[in-house]
């Protein structure tokens, strides 16, 4: 039967031959970038619903890529993953690993005139580190912080902590943006409402309008590093004059806004139309993230049947990581099996003692499931209906497990109500849940440090509740270790660990493509939606 | 008639209040919890119990609803528990857009719709009144959302006439916004078209077999003047009733209209809010929409009145 996918797809192509054929026009000349903007001048963007300007607050994606246009880190990730001086001009470590001298680079200034200070930065640090779970790995590890002057300040370790660094220059979920001090004083569970960064561009508050458009004009007052970018360090460049961000919830409208340049670059386009836009001269499909998403299964470690490892060996077994994301990826290419713990383009990761979810196969899975003795128990899997990959993945694994043999309820409902609901620690019939289907970055499972979900911490940890002290201690091991060798052999077992375990199931891995006018330049590689140094000329 | 008027605004205000307890109790016993949204992925249990602290989602129903209602009577809707705007900056940004969606729709189904109806109810059984039975429910079928993406494939993409999306206001540039606003007009007109036109066909058709009808034939009054002075009068009451009761479900179709076009209205306004459980946002849009249906409602009534003087109430 026809889809209303289907649908779309044949009016999109319908009008793209049209287009493409010559059909008569007259070519209606449109900015979309807001009222009174000179055409070329402004990057037009196909932007997400941002309700909120504070980072720390909510770690909602709309508001990490308005903090990445108004904010500035201390230091940034590089293309390796690799924490480097960013506002820092440099660092140094004294007392043998137990002391970090930041020194700011020159010229630093907030949008509001202002510089920015040391006395800014610890706040932003401390800020962010009551929020943040890596955060808080450094608000436990730090003595004391220490302004030395404007442009200096120390920060005193209570024990040892090599990923200062690391930690401050994380890109993934909640970031350490500095703000002013009178921002960053704010209580963390209450909202800013200013929005003066130090970044390469401002954000226009007049022209808000809460999830549909947002702006931004170039910082001209903002310094960049001389350093070419690479991943989100080195230089930004603020390469229009203005940044806007229309919401277009449509796919297909989304994507004919794109071909009829009444936009300039979709971050998120819908898998199944990029076929269509492949075919258009005018528009760049890229595979410009240089982080995967991670899809997983999160069990319920308090109540049956998961509270069984041999159930939870079980279904590991039954699950054939490359139908699953076949079924929502139609590009083969971007069908990214990880038989790891961690994000399988980071060092750590590896396929160590992978075994058990490489099994996929029903009737092995069926005999370990019988062997484990599960009696029917009742699963409940609570399945968000958006966004799509997340909907059909959760469709696809409600099938294995009935094919499994599995008791499985199936209850469909909106990301809302299941973040109430996975907070239940009840049993199945008492409004509790059995799994649910989880996706993060490459960057938050790169490490143990990032990786929520990968912990015995039990019920003090993530939603699952996996018990399990030996990787605790494994994990303790690896945040107090000073040497990278030592600490790769300590991830690697923390994983073989995990697969004995199972704190959840890796479901596998998919990428995104960007699609963008083909006259835009400087598009570059980066694990998060950076808009700084490109700019508008000729076809690329 | 003033008087009238004014006893039913006046009526709308208990009607308001209960709508008020509905909504507030409904959208409390709804799973779903803002200070888990806004927590994130990461936060504890703790830290998400420290912002529906801060926010005061953790006060009993009564506590709640007093503070809201004691705000309401001054005016005030509160505030977006996540744009941290106050709740009437945000609906009177998106009224503009929906208002112009969907008098702008209500435009071009009346001109639609009105005029071919009375042509095919003058013209019964012959060609013209058949196509236009198999046309009025063809398109009667066919969902709002297929025709927006036919017309953006054949008038945006196509011919490149009109913009794909978007909205520009009037104020700021009206040529662009009246260019900007035929798609999504046509879109939403074009299903409640055709529902008008059933109503002014049948109505017109049942007036125009009526006795003053054959009299004023006898008199020999001319096509038009029969058309139009006697029959269209008489049959506009049936037509006005199901524009008044149609309006108020084109308010549903600017949900979808506005998610195709990109048109920042209230629909896109309340899918938004109740994604995220921003109760505040939800109850003001709630209390907007109702009063509009009361006045919609209203004027229906009072044009009835105009139409007929025989009406009385």
């Amino acid at each position: 039967m026809a889809t209303r996918r289907d649908f779309l797809k044949s009016a999109s192509l319908l009008a793209a031959s049209s287009a493409v054929s010559g059909f008569p026009s007259w070519a209606f000349a449109q900015s979309a970038g807001g009222p009174g903007t000179p055409p070329g001048k402004t990057l037009r963007i196909i932007g997400e619903s941002l309700q909120s300007l504070d980072p720390i607050w909510t770690t909602a994606p709309p508001t990490k890529n308005y903090a990445f246009m108004i904010f500035d880190q201390l230091f940034a990730v590089d293309d390796k993953y690799v924490s480097q001086p960013q506002m820092a001009a440099g660092y140094t470590v004294e007392d043998n690993g137990m002391t970090y001298v930041i020194t700011l680079r020159d010229g630093l200034l907030f949008h509001d005139g202002e510089p920015v200070r040391a006395s800014d930065c610890i706040a932003s640090i401390k800020r962010w580190s009551a929020r943040d779970g890596f955060g808080r790995a450094v608000a436990a590890a730090v003595g004391e912080y220490q302004v030395v002057s404007d442009k200096v300040f120390k920060i005193k370790l209570a024990h040892n902590f090599p990923l200062l660094i690391d930690a401050l220059g994380k890109s993934n979920s909640s970031q350490c943006f500095i703000m002013p001090e009178r921002m960053a004083t704010v209580d963390p569970t209450k909202q800013i409402t200013e929005s003066i960064g130090s970044g390469p561009y401002r954000f226009l508050r007049e022209e808000w309008v809460p999830g549909s458009f947002n702006a931004f004009a170039r910082f001209d007052k903002y310094v960049p590093r001389s350093e070419p970018p690479s991943g989100i360090a080195g230089g930004k460049i603020a390469g229009f004059e203005r940044v806007a961000f229309t919401v277009i919830d449509d796919p297909s409208t989304a994507m004919s806004a794109l071909m009829a340049g009444e936009q300039d670059y979709w971050p998120a386009p819908a898998d199944d139309l990029l076929e269509v836009m492949k075919g258009d001269p005018n528009i760049v499909v890229s595979q410009r993230t240089t982080s995967n998403s991670y899809y997983m299964l999160q069990v319920n470690h308090l109540q049956p049947p998961f509270n069984n490892p041999g159930v939870r060996k079980a279904l590991a077994m039954a699950i054939n990581q490359v139908e699953l994301i076949s079924a929502i990826q139609p590009d083969p290419k971007l069908v990214l099996p990880c038989y790891s713990f961690y994000d399988c383009q980071s060092p750590y990761g590896t396929e160590d003692n992978a075994a058990v979810i490489k099994t996929a196969d029903i009737q092995k899975a069926k005999e370990a499931l019988a062997a484990a003795g599960y009696k029917g128990e009742k699963v409940v899997l609570l399945a968000v209906s958006s966004p799509p990959r997340l909907s059909g993945l959760n469709q696809v694994l409600d099938n294995v497990m009935r094919k499994l043999g599995m008791n499985v309820e199936l209850q469909a409902m909106d990301f809302a109500t299941m973040a109430t609901r996975r907070t239940s620690k009840e049993p199945v019939e008492a409004g509790g849940w059995s799994g649910f289907i989880t996706g993060w970055t490459g960057g938050d499972v790169a490490n143990p440090a990032v990786n929520q979900l990968l912990h015995g911490a039990g019920e003090k940890g993530w939603f699952g509740w996996a018990n399990d002290p030996k990787l605790e201690a494994l994990k303790t091991s690896w945040f107090r270790s000073a040497d990278p060798a030592e600490r790769a052999v300590i991830a690697k077992q923390i994983q073989v660990q995990a697969f004995e375990t199972l704190p959840y199931i890796p479901l596998g891995a998919t990428s995104t493509y960007h699609a963008y006018r083909a006259d835009l330049k400087g598009v570059f590689p980066a694990p998060v939606n950076a808009y700084w140094n490109i700019s508008k000329g000729d076809k690329a | 008639m003033l008087r009238y008027a004014l006893q039913r605004i006046i009526m709308t205000i208990p009607v308001m209040a209960v709508v008020a307890v509905f909504v507030f109790g409904l959208l409390f016993v709804t799973p779903g919890d803002p200070a888990v949204v806004i927590a994130g992925e990461q936060a504890s249990p703790a830290e998400v119990q420290a912002i529906r602290v801060a926010m005061g989602f953790d006060q009993p129903f009564y506590v709640q609803f007093g503070l809201w209602a004691q705000r309401l009577l001054s005016g005030d809707l509160g505030t977006s528990v996540f744009s941290r705007e106050p709740v009437v900056e945000l609906i009177a940004q998106r009224v503009g857009p929906t208002l112009s969606l969907l008098f702008g729709g209500l435009i071009i189904a009346l001109l639609l719709s009105v005029p071919f109806g009375i042509y095919a109810a003058a013209n019964r059984g012959k060609l013209f009144d058949r196509a236009f039975t198999a046309i009025t429910v063809l398109n009667f079928s066919i969902p709002n959302f297929i025709v927006g993406y036919l017309l953006v494939s054949i008038f945006a993409l196509g011919l490149r006439w009109l913009p794909v999306q978007g909205y520009v206001p009037p104020d700021r540039d009206l040529g662009a916004y009246l260019l900007g606003m035929i798609l999504p007009c046509l879109t939403l007109g074009m299903g409640f078209a055709s529902l008008i036109a059933r109503v002014t066909r049948a109505s017109m058709l049942d007036v125009l077999s009526q006795d003053f009808i054959r009299t004023a034939k006898a008199k020999g009054a001319d096509r038009n003047r029969i058309l139009f002075a006697h029959a269209l009068k008489n049959a506009s009451i049936p037509i006005v009733t199901i524009v008044g009761l149609g309006f108020a479900s084109l308010i549903g179709g600017a949900v979808i209209t506005e998610s195709i076009f990109a048109i920042p209205g209230l629909g896109r306004l309340t899918l938004e809010a109740i994604s995220h459980r921003d109760y505040p946002v939800i109850q003001g849009l709630v209390l907007v929409f109702s009063a509009g249906y009361v006045l919609v409602n209203l004027a229906v009534d009072l044009i009835y009145v105009l139409l007929d003087p025989r009406i009385r109430y």
